[in-house]
């Protein structure tokens, strides 16, 4: 194991309310393996993982909960110490790259600053291992193009660059917050590709965070399914589709559109998202799920296991009342 | 870069120059009076001689084109009010002083108002940012009529450390520096308060952070560089109107300047003085605003492709 989170929970304390945006999650992640995170926009899955960088603005946020990684938990340790593990040993990829890069320094003043940040000295050291980790990520002529400017570059280049930005450290953890999502199909398989490869050469752990459902299937070892700041599921990419544990999992899992049920309309969850700033007891899907019944909303929504490293919240799966 | 300069010279500083002389030109002869009337009667003869020594009893249009001709030539004519002197003479003693009262007040307003914006946004809504924003509200608000003997009170006359007045030593220069930058140090320090507030939600000040990098290395190698956009527009106009110098600092502290002609030379109906101020002034814009374009593409790199 080399995260391990437990009992994380993130709260936003804004003037009118507070929004509870992580609640209670917890997961391990392994030396090599890529664990997505999956959920609708604002389940809390790109929270969660600033939370556990330190990255969200305190006050207005507050985050409680361990994170281990190395025996130093990222949630109590001062923000030194954060420093020399953010960018050197666990480092991310933003999810729209013309906006996560600079748009007013050279690429390559960007690409050696995680380096020169954690203490490397030579800089015309830091400017070839630049070079080197361009031509890695396959961005034509880099010696070139690494002086230009983001605004010269495409998407999928750009994404690219930060991939190597990100693993030019050679970081044991790799956060990838939905990395394709503003690339074209056609770019984001690419750039899959790419990550795949590059995790094998520097046996990486990836956390990927993502909306896409095929992405898992076809890139992520394990999945965590969140929910309204919430764990609903976790289990291995094969586990979740081949026995679902639970009917918000199999609701998504009917969302993705394909190509047999094309001539019917697309499957829509109906309802809405719980509002984040109400406190909820019991499972925060039961007003949308086909499923529910009145202890539904009575027992406490936690995590047990079900099947081999297994894990389902729901009360119905877990008493076999329901199978999916 | 050559051809940039070249364009700009020909295409939009000459053309703005020659309306800016023929709206001036024409405007001042418009106002009632002129350089020689004043409280005692002088003889028709008198006038007459003077009006046709200085070549103003020729049609105006005439007057007009031989100006023209002569400022061509680079001669902006004898001053109506200090005979003897040309408007060229005046103006180069007198800038100076002015330019360099300018060029400490600049420096004062760019440090003290980029730190006040910065450490203001810093913590939004915190004591420093309540506290800094009301100086520098206060700052606008003070006129420097105020804030000059204000100064002079405390740190002439109760502490004894300055001079009240005059233009000789380094320490004649703090107060008036102060004086005249106060009012900048306030904008700059809300524009870049403005910027820094913007640009630091941004997703790359999250990349930056997310890197590794010391809150102080993202504030001042990410963050500050957008901010100060707009402080850099700003600045253009505020540098030249700082530099050309101001009417009411260098009279309180009796600085020998180029800001009272533009006052005086008005009253008198200096019409030679009059054009060679605006002129003068309508140039140090022109300048300074090019300038600001060519830092801006300098600092911003999305606008280097002209």
């Amino acid at each position: 194991m080399i995260l391990d989170v437990r009992n994380i929970s993130t709260v936003f304390h804004l003037r009118r309310a507070d929004i509870h945006a992580v609640k209670d999650v917890s997961f391990q992640l392994f030396k090599g393996e890529t664990l997505g995170i999956v959920g609708e926009s604002g389940s809390g899955k790109t929270v969660l993982c600033q939370s556990i960088l330190g990255l969200l603005p305190k006050p207005p946020v507050k985050t409680s909960g361990h994170a281990y990684f190395d025996n130093t938990d990222l949630l109590d340790c001062d923000s030194k110490k954060l420093r020399q593990i953010r960018g050197n040993q666990i480092s991310m990829i933003f999810q729209d790259p013309s906006s996560a890069f600079n748009p007013y320094l050279r690429l390559s003043e960007q690409l050696i600053e995680p380096l020169i940040s954690h203490g490397y000295k030579s800089r015309k050291n830091a400017l070839e291992k630049a070079r080197i980790i361009l031509s890695e990520t396959k961005i034509p002529q880099p010696q070139k193009r690494m002086y230009q400017y983001p605004h010269e570059f495409s998407g999928g280049m750009l994404q690219r660059a930060m991939i190597g930005m990100a693993l030019i450290t050679n970081p044991r953890i790799v956060i990838a917050d939905e990395p394709t999502t503003a690339l074209d199909v056609t770019v984001q398989a690419r750039i899959l590709q790419l990550m795949k490869r590059l995790q094998n050469q520097y046996s990486l752990s990836i956390i990927f965070i993502t909306h896409n459902l095929g992405i898992v299937a076809g890139f992520c070892d394990r999945v965590v399914v969140m929910y309204a700041g919430v764990v609903l599921e976790t289990a291995s990419t094969a586990d979740l589709f081949n026995h679902t544990a639970h009917p918000y999992t199999k609701a998504l899992i009917k969302s993705v559109p394909s190509i047999d049920n094309s001539k019917d309309s697309l499957y829509m969850i109906p309802g809405m998202p719980p509002d984040p700033a109400a406190r909820l007891s019991g499972c925060p899907f039961e007003p949308r799920c086909r499923y529910r019944t009145d202890k539904c909303l009575k027992s406490e929504n936690r995590l047990r296991e079900t099947g081999k490293n297994h894990f389902t919240s729901c009360i119905r799966v877990l008493e076999s009342e329901l199978s999916l | 870069m050559g051809k940039f300069i070249l364009k700009r010279i020909f295409l939009e500083t000459l053309p703005s120059l020659l309306v800016i002389i023929t709206v001036t030109f024409f405007l001042i002869r418009l106002a009632p009076g002129g350089p020689f009337s004043s409280e005692k009667q002088i003889s028709a003869e008198v006038l007459e001689q003077l009006n046709s020594h200085y070549g103003m009893d020729k049609p105006l249009f005439a007057q007009y084109f031989s100006y023209l001709l002569n400022i061509c030539k680079g001669d902006f004519g004898p001053s109506f009010k200090y005979p003897g002197r040309t408007v060229t003479e005046l103006i180069s003693e007198s800038f100076p002083v002015s330019l360099e009262l300018g060029l400490y007040a600049l420096i004062f307003a760019i440090l003290t108002g980029i730190l006040a914006g910065v450490v203001a946004a810093l913590k939004p809504g915190s004591f420093m940012d309540y506290f800094t924003m009301s100086v520098s509200m206060a700052g606008i608000c003070i006129p420097a009529f105020v804030l000059g003997p204000l100064l002079v009170l405390v740190f002439s006359l109760k502490f004894g450390w300055v001079n009240v007045s005059g233009w000789n030593t380094f320490s004649d220069r703090i107060l008036p520096s102060i004086t005249l930058g106060m009012m900048y140090v306030a904008y700059i320090a809300r524009l870049t308060r403005g910027g820094m507030l913007e640009t630091m939600v941004q997703d790359f000040i999250y990349t930056a952070r997310s890197k590794g990098l010391s809150e102080t290395a993202v504030i001042f190698k990410h963050a500050l560089r957008g901010a100060l956009l707009p402080v850099i527009s700003f600045m253009g106009p505020a540098a030249a109107g700082m530099i050309s110098g101001s009417f009411v600092v260098e009279t309180i502290f009796s600085i020998p300047g180029l800001g009272r002609f533009f006052v005086t030379a008005a009253f008198n109906r200096d019409y030679t003085m009059i054009l060679g101020t605006v002129i003068f002034y309508a140039i140090i814009i022109i300048i300074f605003n090019t300038l600001v374009d060519i830092i801006q593409t300098i600092l911003n790199p999305r606008l280097r492709n002209y």
